[in-house]
């Protein structure tokens, strides 16, 4: 499968916007160029969100669905990447508020993250000792704090475009992530710092 | 959160191309059944190659094919599939390259350039499909099967791998096709040769004898090279079957260093076109734009020309910044392609450019041009701010 190809070889491969209208009328070729061009990038978010390869896989289905069904709402063809992420961030959240229920009913057992594969080998440590301790706490975070943490931690998103991703008030996602945090310093020992 | 703490370049999984195929083959389910290129969809297909599924599916509902011939489809470090109109497929492996000589709904013909490429054609009446390798054309009725071309000292070996099916491969046009049976593998060295032979028999594959298939690629070749392949005529943009894909070649420009690099005086439009576009991928614009210049000069009529003179356009415009460069080669795009994917954008360019240069007048008969062409075309927006003034 091709890596997405924003451009082609010669420079001059379509644009989001040529695909996304050739999409829109049900063409199949246009469907699975764009799915070509961002799969990478909506499996990396979904990881990143959902930390589990299977969990993402899935989440990176639905996103692909769900796009390709309501292309005629998408009002900049131009920002389909944009688009794109937020449907990964609105979609991560609902399953994982569906996950947290779950657990709480007992349906389903709690996965630890898998640290060592999740965080490249590469990272300085610094920041492989933040990444790891923000997915060793995520697990405990409500749904809605662990959102905000990761988009903040590891996506390095603004609070308003995290509230605008949430779909909630700034100072909404500033008090999430004050809580999210306070756990993550914790986990860091940087309270005390 | 300063920028330099983002993390998310540290954290992840890398999915390979298998589960990545295996998603989209899920979201395609999911989405229901395929539909694939009603005309109007035309309007949208940009210049080339990642665009090759875009330019195969259309082609292939065109009643002619030329204002494709000469596209490239290039894999680059990935892997390329393509689903073709008719449900058939082409998967290529990296660092492979296709063009296509002819697609329309009676032919289509492709020329694997370099590399290896596997095809699961659907067969569909009263069309040919042709492979063609190192001047070994592979005739397909409905099947699936692999043609590799490498470079070798000296030449060029071509490998063809059947999996499902029977092919036919024709090293002279004048023998008998040999026919390759499914789970068989035949192979033949011959001298770097650009273009292809020429004759195109159209024999009905059922119809010919069985012919001894030499077992593995790698042993020894069953095919002499074919030194006395017709040369080419000129081929007019609406080639048919039994022309060349090689207009204005002569024998002595067909044959190359082993190197793949052109030893002959007069190199042939695909040899051009190719060079130019390596040209450019290897960053040299220059190069690039002097190579297409070329093919325009000497094969005007070639079916690569419009798309040649868009890029030069391109070229022109974005990296040498030569707007009446520019000006001139889009205008040779437009009038030596009318019906092609890249006119909307070579239009649009045109609009474009007599606003950086000022000429209002021009811009705004360019701008009407676009608009009336493409109303609801993908540049509406900046043609109409193209020339300063409100539309």
């Amino acid at each position: 499968m091709a890596h997405p190809a924003r451009t082609t070889q010669s420079g001059a491969g379509p644009s989001d916007a040529a695909l996304v209208v050739s999409a829109m009328a049900g063409e199949g070729w246009a469907q699975e160029a764009l799915y070509r061009r961002y799969a990478r990038l909506v499996n990396g978010l979904a990881f990143r969100l959902m930390p589990n390869r299977a969990d993402a896989s899935d989440l990176a289905q639905d996103v692909f669905v769900q796009a390709f069904q309501s292309l005629p709402r998408l009002k900049n063809r131009d920002a389909l990447s944009s688009w794109l992420s937020a449907i990964v961030v609105r979609t991560a959240h609902k399953r994982i508020r569906r996950q947290r229920l779950m657990r709480r009913l007992g349906l389903l057992r709690t996965e630890p993250v898998d640290l060592d594969t999740v965080v490249s080998r590469t990272a300085p440590p610094d920041a492989a000792a933040e990444a790891r301790a923000v997915y060793a706490v995520i697990e405990t975070l409500p749904a809605e704090d662990r959102m905000a943490l990761v988009l903040r931690r590891i996506e390095g998103m603004a609070i308003a475009e995290i509230a605008e991703q949430l779909d909630r008030s700034v100072a909404t996602v500033k008090r999430r992530l004050a809580s999210a945090e306070a756990r993550l310093f914790e986990r860091l020992g940087e309270y005390d710092a | 959160m300063p920028e330099e703490r983002k993390l998310s370049r540290y954290v992840g999984v890398e999915f390979s191309e298998r589960e990545l195929g295996e998603q989209w083959r899920a979201v395609e389910a999911r989405l229901g059944t395929r539909r694939w290129l009603p005309p109007r969809a035309l309007v949208f297909l940009a210049t080339l190659v990642a665009a090759a599924a875009v330019l195969f599916g259309v082609a292939l509902r065109r009643p002619t094919g030329s204002a494709w011939d000469g596209a490239v489809l290039d894999s680059a470090e990935a892997k390329v599939s393509v689903s073709l109109g008719d449900g058939s497929r082409i998967d290529l492996d990296p660092h492979s390259r296709i063009v296509v000589d002819v697609a329309s709904a009676r032919q289509v013909r492709l020329q694997v350039a370099h590399g290896t490429a596997r095809f699961d054609v659907v067969h569909v009446p009263d069309r040919t499909f042709d492979v063609i390798a190192g001047g070994v054309r592979v005739r397909v009725v409905g099947t699936r099967f692999s043609v590799t071309e490498a470079k070798i000292e000296g030449g060029e070996r071509v490998t063809v791998a059947v999996e499902r099916g029977v092919v036919e491969a024709e090293v002279d046009p004048s023998e008998t096709p040999t026919r390759i049976h499914a789970g068989e593998t035949w192979s033949t060295i011959r001298p770097l040769v650009r273009a292809t032979s020429t004759a195109s028999t159209n024999p009905a594959p059922s119809a010919q004898p069985s012919t001894p298939v030499a077992p593995p690629a790698d042993s020894a070749p069953s095919a002499p090279a074919d030194s006395a392949a017709p040369s080419p005529a000129p081929e007019p943009p609406n080639a048919s079957e039994g022309a060349s894909a090689h207009a204005g070649s002569t024998s002595s420009a067909r044959s190359s260093a082993a190197n793949g690099a052109s030893s002959g005086e007069d190199p042939s439009a695909p040899e051009l076109f190719e060079r130019a576009n390596a040209r450019r991928q290897a960053g040299d614009p220059r190069g690039a734009a002097t190579s297409y210049e070329a093919l325009l000069r000497r094969y005007p009529n070639d079916a690569r020309a419009g798309l040649a003179a868009f890029e030069l356009g391109r070229i022109d415009m974005d990296v040498l910044g030569d707007v009446n460069g520019a000006i001139r080669a889009l205008h040779r795009a437009v009038s030596l392609a009318p019906g092609s994917s890249f006119r909307e954008d070579a239009l649009a360019r045109l609009v474009q450019a007599y606003g950086t240069m000022g000429d209002p007048s021009r811009c705004e008969r360019a701008q009407k041009t676009y608009l009336e062409s493409y109303p609801n075309g993908v540049h509406v927006g900046a043609v109409q701010k193209a020339c300063g003034g409100a539309h």
